[in-house]
């Protein structure tokens, strides 16, 4: 089974779209510059999102935007023609309103057969989460290993709040 | 530790390929549905009517539903909407907004196409066009009315063709509509009048202004011109033009030199009133200059802010005093306090200004609180200037708190930009009763400032009212160098309106001449645009003024932000899955755009949306985040790689044969060299208004701008004579200093000047030898 198929059906918070972007996209082959496709943070989605590449999130879970399968495909679909030479502009363009059935079956082509880890061997250090708990307090947290960073964030926060001297 | 699978690791499954995606954008035409936007409009008068042609294409295989938010004057207002499917027309109709969208939803339900027209803000409104069948294209008709705006003997008919980013303070809450920027509590709809950013190329705009008469002085500044002039007047942009800025087109009827004008249509009238000229009140200012040091303003739209303010606070004059307030997503004041207006402050203020640099989002609402807070003492003038290009989503709360400024306090705003946010700048001005200026990054700011100099302060006449029902019932207030435009139901054979001025009550009438242009939506727009400033002040009201505002608009047939229009199209039925598409937008010309996170070597890691205090107050196109705008800036200085160029913004006139008789005043008549050197020796005016408090030299240096035609009552530089001859009055007793001052008068009463410098004057220091030259 192609592991594109198990997002068929989740609901994403930003962290986990980005984290399943990353690991998805690492099966994807590159035609060109490693680096570019490498790059999937939450930054990259926030500026896809401002121009259109990648669709407004499906819902709001309180303040937390929750994204689907098609917010995937379209991150994929992008960095892996981004890696393959293409503008930007290029894909924004022509994947404006492109089905996602049309969109599913090319980045499932895209993908292969490969069957990608779940656990990336050596998480990339990209996919580390940042918190400003405190004015000038960053916290760093690895979602591979605390699948909940947000809710593992509000609980720690009012104990560190409460250490500051 | 598990083992993973030996396909994970040894990679033997079969190896995916790029084919598909890359089919999916190799050789394939653009998918955005907005074609081309196609712009006539008519000029008679003080009033324009807008016929805007939208073209939308569907690219795609499936059934497409184009979004659109989309820009309109904010005195415009949509009387017409149209669909064009083919041959076939769809007159739209003007329903409740709520009753309008439900109209629409079954259209789609049903399989028809249908277009609806809602209007977000005073500006922003958006277009939807559903069930767009695959390989088709559909247009869109929009009529608009609007009263044009006078200012300095000219009109103005500015149409926007782009909404530029603004910066939407506060914390996500969802998303309402289908713009890019997240509702936050501050900003409630600001996923509806924020458009995805679009990243190359823009949308054809073919736009064409007739002349029912004689124009003169046309002159556009953003845009260059071409005349025709077979079978009337029209103008248009030269070249192809895109929807990336505002058209500016600034004009003034030949023969009409001013003096109160009126129209009819036989049911409702217009009334210009004229400003007569008259000397404002000297009563002593406390001047607060507000400039906006944001993200958005980087580049020539801060070298122009900051020209702005630096030639304004030379207008300030001893007696005065002032506080300068810079304003990103922080408050960065130059002093805490108001300080005196002397030679010190003023260089410190010059060397704060010096220093500003943009960075940060646009927070106005507290230097807006802070500007207007604090004592305010009698027999002092509080006044406040606000330099920004109102690029912010919160404008609702930001005319509340200017509307709730205690007596005795005048707001006035100055926009630069080349989309301006003029719905907002607007609303400050006409509710904290101050005036409102708006100029492009291009424009000749000295020119600009003289203009608000002659407002700032004192209007020329309180309290003006026409007989009759009046648009806006409440008296208004008329500053010098812009009429003020009254509207009334009926037609009476003469108008009359009266004010206060400082000399006591004034009546001023006009008889009206017919227009061929209907004035009962330009009245209806006036009527919603008061009931929506009074909702601003007073929420509590909302339950009475939203039924009026709802009742005029459906009475009159005109959009407004509870009425829409809805067409459907019933005749044919389209099957299949509706596709939304959100037409992207350009970038704004002369703004910066953000790089995209992957086109720059980012070595921090990510941060979350969710719990940063800066991630919902992002924003489309501009990088509102003050830490990245550094990153970004040392960034940009190690790429080799300069951005694209834009075509330079140009500035044609009529040729000169074809203009009216020059009633300019020296502000376009002086030519650019000795302009330049006026400029420096303006800047050497002392903050008392002498030049090195020597009496010869500023004699010597009244007579250099007398001669260029600068008096204290005409000219861009009227403020640096009248503060030199304020100053000179108290050395009467020097003979060439009693001469200078005769000589001013003479000119100031309609004679020539035909001074004779003596030897002593023309010695007297640099000034002196400027008017030996």
């Amino acid at each position: 089974m192609n592991p594109l198929h198990a997002y068929r059906h989740r609901e994403l918070p930003l962290v986990e779209l980005v984290l399943a972007a990353v690991q998805l996209g690492a099966g994807i082959p590159s035609a060109g510059d490693e680096r570019v496709r490498a790059e999937v943070d939450e930054r990259t989605v926030r500026y896809y999102q401002s121009t259109g590449l990648v669709d407004r999130p499906g819902r709001y879970e309180g303040r937390t935007a929750i994204y689907g399968y098609r917010h995937l495909l379209q991150v994929l679909a992008t960095k892996a023609l981004q890696g393959a030479g293409f503008s930007l502009a290029q894909v924004q363009s022509s994947l404006a309103g492109v089905g996602t059935p049309d969109l599913e079956a090319a980045v499932v082509r895209a993908l292969g057969e490969v069957v990608v880890p779940v656990v990336p061997p050596a998480p990339a250090p990209r996919a580390l989460v940042q918190f400003e708990v405190a004015p000038g307090l960053w916290l760093t947290v690895d979602p591979a290993i605390h699948p909940d960073p947000i809710a593992l964030v509000a609980a720690l926060s009012p104990h560190l709040k409460r250490s500051i001297p | 530790m598990t083992t993973l699978p030996a396909t994970a690791t040894l990679d033997t499954g079969t190896r995916g390929d790029l084919g598909g995606l890359i089919a999916l954008v190799a050789g394939r035409e653009t998918a955005f549905p907005l074609q081309r936007v196609s712009v006539r409009a008519q000029i008679a008068g003080a009033v324009a009517r807008t016929e805007i042609e939208m073209v939308f294409r569907n690219a795609l295989t499936a059934p497409m539903e184009a979004v659109h938010i989309f820009p309109l004057p904010p005195g415009a207002v949509v009387t017409e909407v149209q669909l064009w499917c083919g041959e076939l027309v769809v007159q739209a109709e003007c329903r409740e907004r709520e009753e309008a969208e439900r109209t629409f939803a079954e259209a789609r339900n049903r399989g028809h196409r249908a277009a609806l027209l809602t209007a977000e803000r005073a500006d922003v409104h958006t277009l939807r066009v559903t069930l767009l069948p695959p390989g088709e294209a559909v247009r869109v008709r929009i009529v608009l009315m609007e009263v044009l705006k006078a200012e300095d003997g000219c009109f103005q008919w500015r149409f926007p063709t782009v909404v530029a980013p603004r910066f939407m303070p506060g914390r996500a809450t969802g998303r309402s509509g289908p713009g890019v920027a997240d509702d936050t509590d501050r900003v409630p709809d600001a996923s509806r009048i924020s458009p995805p950013l679009r990243l190359q190329d823009g949308t054809p705009l073919d736009l064409e202004v007739a002349f029912l008469g004689a124009p003169a002085r046309l002159s556009s500044s953003l845009h260059a011109l071409r005349l025709e002039l077979e079978g009337g007047v029209r103008v248009a942009p030269n070249g192809t033009q895109t929807c990336d800025r505002d058209f500016v087109l600034a004009f003034c009827w030949a023969g009409a030199e001013g003096g109160h004008r009126a129209w009819t249509d036989g049911e409702t009238t217009l009334m210009l009133v004229d400003p007569p000229a008259a000397a404002t009140g000297a009563m002593p200012r406390d001047a607060v200059f507000l400039i906006d040091i944001s993200g958005s303003m980087q580049g020539q739209k801060l070298q122009a802010a900051k020209r702005a303010l630096r030639t304004a606070l030379r207008g300030l004059v001893p007696g005065d005093r002032m506080r300068l307030i810079a304003f990103d997503d922080h408050v960065v004041p130059h002093t805490d306090t108001f300080t005196p207006f002397d030679d010190a402050t003023l260089l410190a203020a010059e060397a704060f200004v010096d220093r500003l640099r943009t960075r940060g989002g646009t927070e106005m609402l507290a230097p807006i609180r802070d500007a207007l807070a604090g004592e305010r003492p009698d027999g002092r003038l509080r006044t406040v200037l606000l330099i920004t290009d109102g690029e912010a989503g919160n404008e609702n709360e930001l005319a509340a708190a200017v509307a709730h400024r205690r007596e005795g306090a005048r707001f006035f705003t100055l926009g630069i930009d080349t989309a301006v946010n003029a719905a907002l700048l607007e609303q400050l001005a006409r509710v904290g009763g101050g005036a409102c200026t708006l100029c492009t990054p291009a424009d000749d700011i000295e020119a600009v400032v003289a203009g608000i100099e002659a407002r700032f302060g004192s209007p020329v006449a309180d309290d003006v009212r026409v007989e009759g029902e009046c648009a806006h019932p409440e008296g208004r207030t008329l500053f010098a160098g812009q009429p003020l435009a009254l509207l009334l139901r009926g037609a009476p054979a003469e108008v009359v309106a009266t004010g206060r001025t400082a000399q006591g009550p004034a009546r001023w009438a006009a008889a009206p001449q017919r227009t061929s242009f209907s004035l009962g939506a330009p009245w209806a727009k006036e009527r919603i645009q008061w009931l929506e400033d009074r909702l601003t002040l007073r929420p509590f009201e909302e339950e009475a003024i939203v039924p009026e505002i709802r009742r005029i608009a459906l009475a009159a047939g005109v959009a407004s932000r509870f009425t829409a229009f809805v067409a459907v199209e019933r005749t044919r039925q389209i099957d299949g899955t509706v596709q939304e598409v959100v037409q992207p937008v350009e970038l704004p010309v002369m703004w910066v755009a953000e790089q995209a996170p992957s086109e720059m070597a980012c070595s921090a890691t990510s941060t979350a949306g969710a719990a940063s205090p800066s991630g919902a107050g992002m924003c489309s196109g501009i990088d509102w985040d003050a830490d990245s705008i550094w990153e970004r800036a040392s960034m940009r200085e190690q790429s080799a790689a300069p951005a694209p160029a834009r075509p330079a913004p140009q500035r044609v006139r009529a040729p000169m044969s074809w203009a009216a008789p020059s009633f300019s005043g020296p502000e376009h008549a002086e030519a650019g060299v000795a302009r330049a050197s006026l400029a420096t020796l303006v800047q050497r005016q002392e903050a008392n208004g002498s030049w090195g408090n020597d009496p010869l030299r500023t004699a010597a240096a009244l007579l250099v701008l007398l001669r260029a035609g600068h008096t204290r009552l005409a000219g861009l530089r009227k403020r640096a004579v009248q503060k030199a001859a304020a100053w000179l009055a108290q050395h009467l007793a020097i003979v060439e200093v009693a001469g200078a001052l005769r000589q001013l008068a003479a000119v100031e009463a309609g004679g020539d000047y035909e001074h004779l410098p003596s030897a002593l004057l023309r010695a007297a220091g640099a000034e002196g030898a400027m008017l030996t030259s």
